[in-house]
C-alpha cells in the first residue's frame, strides 16, 4: 500500500518536472494547445474590458462634483434640489430626458449636470452622461439621450456628418441661417427617420433644438426644416425609393418652391 | 531581468509613440484643417480687432482682424457664447454643431474655392477655450 502511494508520488513529481521543463522552454518550442490560445484570447479580452471599465470610472470620478469646490458644490446641490423639486418630476424611466430640459436661471445654471443623481440613474447611464459632457457640441438634452441610447446617439452623430457631406455636395460651404443650414437639418431629419423611425428621430431633433442660447428665429427655422425633412423621408419611404439622390431631389424641389425656411440669402 | 526591463521599456516607448501619433491624427481629424497665427497674418494681413467694426465689416475686412483675434485670444477664453454673439455679432459659419460660435473670413463661390472661418472652441461648460481659424470647405 505504502509502496503504491510512494510510486504515485514519484509519478506526480515526474509530471511536475515535465511541466516545469516545458515552461522553461523558449516560447516557440512550447506546444500551444487550442485551450492555451483560447485562454490567452479570454485574458486579452478581459484586459480590454477591464481597461474600458477603468476608463469609465476615471471619467465618472473626474466629472464628479466631489472633486470641485466642496462649499460651492453644497450650495449648488441645495439650489439644484429645490430646482428639481419644483419641477415635480419623479425619478425613474424618462426622468433624465425631462430633467435636463427644466428651465434654469443664474442659481440653477449648472443643475442639469446633477440630473443623473436626482433621477436615480444607473451607474452606466451616469457614466455615459458624464462622458458625453466631454463633447461640448451637445445640448444637455442630447447628453441625456446619449446616456439613455448610446448606440443610437452614435449613429445619429454619424448621420449628422453624412447630412453635412450631402449638403456640401450642393453648396460650396456650410453656413448658418442660409439654405445650406436648412439642408443640413432637412437631410439629418430624413436620414434619422429612415434609420430610427419618426418617433426616435423626433426625440433626437427636439433634443438638438433645446439650446437655451439659440435665438428664437433661428430655432424656428431649424424646427421648420426638421419637420420638412421628416415628412419628405416618410413620403419617399412609402414610395419605396429611398436613396440619398431621391432625398436631394426632394430637397431641391422644396427649396425652389420656397418651402425651405431660411433667414439669409446668398453672400454677404 | 535586465532584458525583461529593456523589453518593457521598448514596448512602452512604442505604445507611447503610437498613442501620440494617434492623438495627433485624431486632433487633425477632429479639428480639420487649421492655420497658425503667422499663416493667417500672411494670408489676410493684420488689423486691430474692433468689436463694432467686426460686426459691420465685410468678410474681407473681418479676415484682416483674424490674426489679431488669435494673438489676443486670452481675452476671450472663459466667455460664454452669448457674450461672443454680443461682441462679434450673429454666427455665420458652421463647425460640427450649431453650438460653436463661427465667423466666415473667406467665402468660396464654388467647390474649387476655399471657405475659411474663425471658430471659438468651447470647453465642457460651454465657455470659450480656444480660437482657431478653420477651413470650412472644400478639400480640392
Amino acid at each position: 500500500m505504502s509502496a503504491k502511494i510512494f510510486g504515485q508520488n514519484i509519478k506526480k513529481l515526474r509530471d511536475r518536472d515535465k511541466i516545469l521543463k516545458q515552461d522553461s522552454l523558449p516560447k516557440s518550442k512550447k506546444e500551444e494547445s487550442p485551450n492555451l490560445k483560447l485562454s490567452l484570447k479570454l485574458r486579452s479580452s478581459n484586459t480590454i474590458r477591464g481597461l474600458t471599465k477603468l476608463f469609465l470610472v476615471i471619467i465618472a470620478i473626474w466629472n464628479s462634483p466631489a472633486l470641485g469646490d466642496e462649499v460651492r458644490a453644497k450650495v449648488a446641490t441645495d439650489d439644484c434640489l429645490n430646482w428639481f423639486t419644483r419641477s415635480k418630476l419623479k425619478p425613474g424611466k424618462g426622468c433624465l430626458g425631462k430633467c435636463v430640459t427644466i428651465p434654469t436661471d443664474m442659481s440653477s445654471f449648472d443643475c442639469p449636470n446633477s440630473c443623473t443623481n436626482f433621477c436615480d440613474s444607473s451607474l452606466g447611464t451616469s457614466a455615459l452622461f458624464n462622458i458625453s459632457d466631454l463633447y461640448p457640441g451637445l445640448t444637455p438634452a442630447e447628453k441625456a439621450l446619449a446616456a439613455e441610447m448610446p448606440s443610437k446617439t452614435l449613429k445619429a452623430y454619424q448621420l449628422s456628418w453624412k447630412a453635412e457631406q450631402i449638403c456640401l455636395g450642393m453648396f460650396p460651404a456650410s453656413l448658418t441661417n442660409d439654405a445650406s443650414d436648412g439642408c443640413r437639418h432637412y437631410m439629418w431629419s430624413a436620414l434619422m427617420t429612415k434609420d430610427f423611425g419618426d418617433e426616435i428621430a423626433s426625440k433626437f431633433l427636439n433634443a438638438h433644438e433645446q439650446d437655451p442660447e439659440q435665438p428664437s428665429e433661428e430655432k424656428a427655422m431649424d424646427i421648420e426644416n426638421n419637420k420638412l425633412g421628416l415628412s419628405a423621408a416618410s413620403l419617399i419611404i412609402k414610395s419605396k425609393k429611398f436613396s440619398e439622390d431621391e432625398l436631394s431631389k426632394k430637397f431641391q424641389q422644396d427649396l425652389k418652391s420656397g418651402k425651405i425656411r431660411v433667414l439669409k440669402q446668398g453672400d454677404k | 531581468m535586465n532584458s525583461k526591463f529593456a523589453k518593457f521599456i521598448s514596448v512602452l516607448l512604442v505604445f507611447l509613440g503610437f498613442s501620440w501619433g494617434l492623438l495627433g491624427t485624431a486632433k487633425h481629424f477632429w479639428r480639420g484643417e487649421t492655420l497658425s497665427q503667422s499663416k493667417v497674418e500672411a494670408r489676410w494681413g493684420t488689423a486691430e480687432f474692433d468689436s463694432e467694426a467686426f460686426k459691420k465689416a465685410e468678410i474681407s475686412d473681418r479676415a484682416k482682424m483674424a490674426a489679431n483675434l488669435l494673438r489676443n485670444q486670452k481675452s476671450f477664453v472663459g466667455k460664454k457664447r452669448s457674450e461672443i454673439r454680443k461682441e462679434l455679432g450673429s454666427f455665420d459659419g458652421f463647425y460640427f454643431s450649431d453650438m460653436f460660435p463661427t465667423y466666415i473670413i473667406q467665402r468660396g463661390k464654388n467647390h474649387q474655392e476655399e471657405t475659411w472661418q474663425i471658430v471659438f472652441l468651447l470647453d465642457r461648460k460651454e465657455n470659450v477655450s480656444e480660437i482657431i481659424v478653420h477651413k470650412n470647405c472644400c478639400d480640392n
